[in-house]
């Protein structure tokens, strides 16, 4: 492994624990920007480095770190009924970031395509996880833990794959080698 | 309360021999002790997995309030799960049917098994991370996953960012804070107006955010080229971790209670 890959990972694995805390309330669940941060991670990352990056913020997690959303921490976060969404995360990070592999693709467009696809496929990942872990039909898991929060994760799409595609960009003039 | 909660994380700091015992045998431990937990099928089983947590509890000093924290996430859970259970489960004779909605008297054991099991699960996975440390459970995955380093798996390198990861989160948050200064200082307004400003005036936070950390990531890097950092091997510790005899021996307890839990299964 490269060292850049990993301090590069390693620095998106501490900007993910960051962004998870930071919360604006809206209704009894508040939104926080821990999903903004595989919005941004599909957008900047190549799927290599998007996967490990998640994979080193779950492993701060469960190792007892308070970096999981609203500060939670241990392995039975990852265990419990979300933790489905966190290793979600390493999976649709990987798929999103691999579709914008190729340098022509990163238009606006295509942007949006991948994140939107890993903000489903990280959805799709929560629900088998929770039928799984509560012995629940996989219908009623779906109904509970992805139906409702599809039409809020699109949303965060929406908004912030223009800003994770103007992120690349700072990060390419400045590091052309790396972005 | 984040920056401080950061570094010993949910770590509960007193002595007991559970504390002192060495990470690697007490992750193996807690990895036994949960896949033991779906060999077990009665409730002798249950009874016997539920007496190794409490018994473990209490050779850990650990307060009940500290034990109960860790089970709060989980608590709503497996009620939850138990319920679920209770309806969908379609064997055994009815007690009580409305249209679709029906209640076995198997379905009720059944349920409450699966809500224990689940519990169980969590509570034990949460009693690693209440009596070793952040750091030394680092150490310890690294010195397990390392005979995985012959396929090729990063051992060293995932132990090594997390590390990084940590040392950095209080240094990209102070430089968060200096950037919401900074964008509030040219007339920005960040925590006020409606649901949608708020999110829209995130967006001029990011560019500067990510350029910061990553430029800290490339400064880090060079630093390490030029200090000639080239992986694990052949790197030393300032601490190292010794395997003692106790560890073998705790070890060996969790062997023969799967042992058990397997014999308690022809009951």
């Amino acid at each position: 492994m490269k060292i850049r890959t990993l301090t590069s990972a390693a620095m998106m694995a501490a900007l993910t624990a960051i962004l998870a805390q930071i919360a604006i309330p809206i209704g009894p669940a508040p939104m926080t920007l821990q999903t903004v941060a595989l919005i941004l991670t599909t957008c900047i990352f190549d799927s290599r480095r998007a996967a490990l990056s998640f994979a080193i913020y779950i492993l701060l997690g469960t190792i007892g770190l308070p970096v999981f959303a609203g500060g939670k921490a241990g392995p039975a976060v990852l265990i419990g009924p979300t933790g489905g969404f966190l290793i979600g995360f390493i999976v649709a990070a990987a798929i999103g970031a691999a579709l914008l592999r190729n340098q022509k693709w990163r238009s606006l467009k295509h942007c949006y395509l991948a994140t939107f696809t890993a903000s489903l496929i990280c959805l799709a990942c929560g629900g088998l996880w929770f039928s799984l872990i509560g012995s629940v039909p996989l219908g009623v898991a779906f109904a509970t833990v992805v139906i409702p929060f599809i039409v809020l994760d699109l949303a965060k799409a929406v908004i912030f794959t223009p800003c994770g595609l103007a992120v690349r960009r700072a990060l390419h003039t400045q590091f052309p080698k790396d972005f | 309360m984040f920056k401080e909660k950061l570094l010993i994380g949910q770590y509960y700091p007193v002595d007991s021999p559970i504390h002192r015992l060495d990470a690697r045998a007490k992750i193996l431990a807690s990895l036994i002790y949960m896949i033991t937990l779906f060999v077990v099928n009665n409730w002798w089983g249950y009874a016997l997995m539920a007496a190794v947590f409490i018994l473990y509890t209490a050779i850990s000093r650990l307060p009940m309030t500290a034990v109960w924290r860790g089970l709060k996430v989980i608590i709503y859970f497996s009620i939850l799960t138990m319920v679920f259970n209770f309806f969908f489960y379609d064997q055994g004779e009815i007690i009580w049917q409305y249209k679709a909605l029906i209640l076995t008297d198997q379905g009720i054991l059944h349920g409450i098994a699966m809500g224990l099991r689940l519990l169980l699960l969590v509570a034990f996975a949460s009693l690693l991370t209440l009596t070793t440390t952040p750091i030394q459970l680092t150490d310890g995955l690294e010195g397990l996953f390392k005979p995985l380093t012959v396929i090729k798996f990063p051992a060293h390198e995932i132990a090594m960012m997390t590390s990084i990861a940590l040392r950095f989160i209080p240094t990209i948050l102070e430089e968060f804070d200096r950037i919401i200064l900074a964008q509030r200082a040219r007339g920005a307004t960040i925590s006020q107006g409606s649901f949608l400003n708020r999110v829209k005036a995130l967006i001029p936070l990011m560019v500067p955010l990510f350029v910061a950390a990553f430029r800290r990531a490339e400064e880090l890097a060079q630093a390490m080229e030029a200090k000639c950092y080239r992986g694990g091997e052949g790197r030393s510790r300032w601490k190292v971790a010794k395997w003692h005899q106790r560890d073998s021996e705790y070890l060996l307890v969790f062997t023969a209670i799967v042992v058990v839990a397997v014999l308690l299964r022809g009951i």
